[in-house]
């Protein structure tokens, strides 16, 4: 099986303008549909998903929202990777994200694919993980530290650290650890308090035994089961009936997991990636760890129908995906749920949502359903907005990001729905951020005429009002 | 004879491999083993990798190593002639290009993995191991200096190669001679990468002979 694609043979830099270019548009357009968050992130070198710098796009996005009047959205920054980073340099850009977004910055902490880290930046496998806990280490100290220091590390020394800007969000921004299933990620996010954010592509059906030791971990350590110290990433679609989701998007959801999502494992963790006691569990597992979550298995024999039935891909109608990400949100038991509404050879996005504020005007879900969603409101707000609600009822609201990968004819809006509003701060000796509990909190979408266009905005309150950015600490100034 | 294991290898613990943090550690830690055996200066052979601490040792430490022989060393790059990316390969690559006659008895008994699943679990972690352990050294780009440093080496030395090395192309063996002053190169036809296991009959007689003179 080939696994490069050369550049010469199947990219088009004219294309590439666009395809930037569109993805921002749909984060904007997922910031204006009502998501808490939106998110971008980093890769390199390959036709799935190329922004390598994600604060490059946070920054461009910080300044949007800020002007189009979105301060409740979250950026999302999924992140840059620090083992292949100078992570000082990313404690500055990620405190001048904060600071031009008036600290709307969520940190994404990620240690990154071992093709990222070092296939394309030449990092050896064996101090991946190394550079990435002194990376954590070193960028929070520099965050937070009150006097100047100096930092001798194994993988930077600094003959002087006097960070400027500081963060906007004291003490600093709150923190997120994306991650492919590796256990030694999740002992580092328990140690630490930090949430967890499971980048599975392959549903959250597929995700039950690797969230279900995530938990258990968390418990053999004496952690509690708080939902939002674990987010999951899924990939959805929204039509107006279960037939039309899979006639628009099959074609789609088979061009993403046969073309675009393959990677061998010795791409993703070249030898010494991997620590020694990972190895032996992975090697003695055998194919039931991950069932299907692993990026090397060839999935062509699959077809998109076998793929929708294994909920590789939520879609269907709002009624559908709402109930099927409210169950996964319970099962996997995760308090932030980003979805990525833009795969494979999808069309741009706007001409979709169109599409599908059509659609729900024709078949109004019942107000008494939905807590009253309003006429003209696309569908995928519609099917995104409740499980929150739902959930909210239960016990804990959901946080919804969306996130992006800009790649070939997948202009993934990854829109990671994240919520960093809803959150405040635990105490200084828990490293992460809860939500509000509050089951009056419901997500309700208003559509406002603005100089003659439809606007939805995003109102997290019963009480009708914007999200209330209070609840962030802010550094007193 | 000794044969020390590569730190995280063999019989040594797998993490203690963390604490060795640069090749210049690691050429350190073969001096001092040479201390601790209270040896001065002793014949040395590697293979692959371990031709290039071989090389390393000889190159740091040139008195301490009276005779040297590598077979196909890594530890010099040529655009033109790259080593194969060793570390990137699909599993079932590495062994077609390590050995000529992957069919052959000698190579099966070397590359066949233990039938019950549990040790073979072991076998596979340890081999996955091996490799980042060493590559730990010389990752991207198996260039780290030793061209710089060949020409300090003082030992008779015997350069060998597999004519069929796919992992390492026989033109290096050239490389390595017009480095080191006191050299010669004998290739072994019909062999490849490892010619201690493919071509044992040749590459023996060789040996001895070699550190007999």
């Amino acid at each position: 099986m080939r696994v490069d694609t050369p550049w010469w043979e199947y990219g088009d830099a004219n294309k590439v303008t666009d395809y930037y270019n569109w993805s921002i548009d749909e984060l904007m357009l997922a910031a204006k549909l009502g998501f808490d968050g939106i998110g971008t992130n980093e890769h390199h070198q390959n036709p799935y998903g190329f922004m390598c710098n994600p604060n490059l796009f946070g920054a461009t996005l910080a300044k949007m929202t800020r002007d189009q009047g979105l301060d409740h959205v979250a950026l999302l920054q999924l992140g840059a990777t620090i083992s292949s980073t100078p992570p000082i340099r990313l404690a500055e850009e990620y405190a001048v994200l904060d600071c031009m977004s008036g600290g709307r910055l969520i940190a994404g902490l990620p240690a990154g694919l071992g093709n990222d880290v070092s296939v394309c930046n030449g990092i050896t496998p064996m101090e991946h993980r190394e550079r990435w806990r002194e990376g954590i280490d070193l960028m929070l100290k520099a965050w937070t530290a009150k006097e100047f220091f100096a930092w001798n590390g194994k993988y930077s020394q600094l003959p002087k650290v006097n960070l400027w800007p500081r963060p906007v969000q004291d003490p600093h921004p709150p923190v997120l650890i994306p991650g492919a299933a590796s256990s030694s990620t999740w002992e580092y996010c328990h140690d630490h308090n930090f949430p967890y954010a499971y980048l599975s592509y392959f549903g959250g059906k597929s995700a039950h035994n690797v969230m279900d030791r995530f938990w258990e971990r968390a418990s053999a350590k004496g952690k509690d089961a708080n939902p939002y110290r674990a987010s999951f990433l899924q990939l959805v679609g929204v039509a107006e009936t279960d037939r039309k989701a899979e006639e628009e998007f099959g074609r789609h959801i088979e061009y993403f997991y046969h073309k675009l999502l393959h990677l061998p494992t010795y791409y993703i963790s070249p030898p010494g990636n991997a620590d020694y006691k990972s190895l032996l569990n992975i090697f003695m597992s055998g194919p039931n760890l991950l069932q299907v979550s692993d990026l090397s298995i060839d999935l062509k024999p699959l077809k998109a129908k076998d793929m929708i039935e294994r909920e590789f891909v939520v879609i269907g109608s709002p009624a559908t995906v709402r109930e099927r990400l409210e169950a996964m949100a319970k099962r996997l038991n995760v308090g932030h749920l980003m979805v990525a509404l833009q795969f494979g050879s999808m069309p741009h996005a706007p001409g979709q949502q169109k599409h599908r504020v059509v659609c729900a005007r024709r078949s109004p879900t019942p107000a008494e359903d939905v807590g009253g969603p309003e006429v003209g409101e696309p569908l995928v707000a519609e099917a995104i907005a409740q499980p929150a609600r739902q959930t909210a009822r239960d016990g804990h609201g959901v946080t919804r990001i969306a996130s992006d990968a800009v790649s070939m004819r997948c202009r993934s809006a990854d829109a990671h729905r994240h919520n960093p509003f809803p959150f405040k701060r635990l105490d200084v000796k828990h490293g992460y951020y809860e939500r509000e509990h509050d089951p009056d909190t419901s997500l309700q979408f208003r559509s406002e005429g603005e100089n003659g266009r439809q606007r939805s905005t995003a109102a997290l309150s019963a009480r009708g009002g914007r999200t209330d950015l209070g609840r962030f600490r802010r550094r007193a100034h | 004879m000794y044969a020390p294991h590569h730190p995280g290898t063999g019989e040594t613990v797998r993490e203690s491999i963390y604490a060795v943090e640069s090749l210049w550690d690691l050429v350190l830690i073969y001096d001092e083993l040479l201390d601790a055996l209270s040896l001065s200066s002793v014949p040395v052979i590697g293979t692959s990798f371990g031709g290039m601490m071989a090389c390393e040792l000889a190159a740091h430490r040139p008195e301490r190593v009276s005779k040297m022989i590598v077979l196909d060393p890594i530890g010099l790059w040529r655009d033109d002639a790259p080593v194969a990316p060793y570390m990137l390969m699909p599993p079932e690559k590495l062994p077609a290009t390590l050995y000529k006659h992957l069919g052959s008895e000698a190579v099966q008994k070397v590359i066949k993995m233990p039938d019950d699943p549990k040790e073979a679990a072991v076998a596979t972690a340890d081999l996955v191991w091996a490799l980042g352990a060493t590559g730990k050294f010389v990752w991207p780009i198996p260039d780290k200096g030793l061209k710089k440093r060949l020409h300090r080496v003082k030992a008779l030395t015997m350069i060998v190669w597999g004519e069929n090395d796919a992992m390492v192309s026989p033109v290096y063996a050239k490389e390595f001679a017009a480095r080191i002053a006191n050299s010669r190169i004998e290739i072994i036809k019909d062999c490849g990468h490892v010619p201690q296991v493919e071509r044992l009959d040749i590459l023996k007689p060789l040996v001895t002979k070699f550190l007999d003179a």
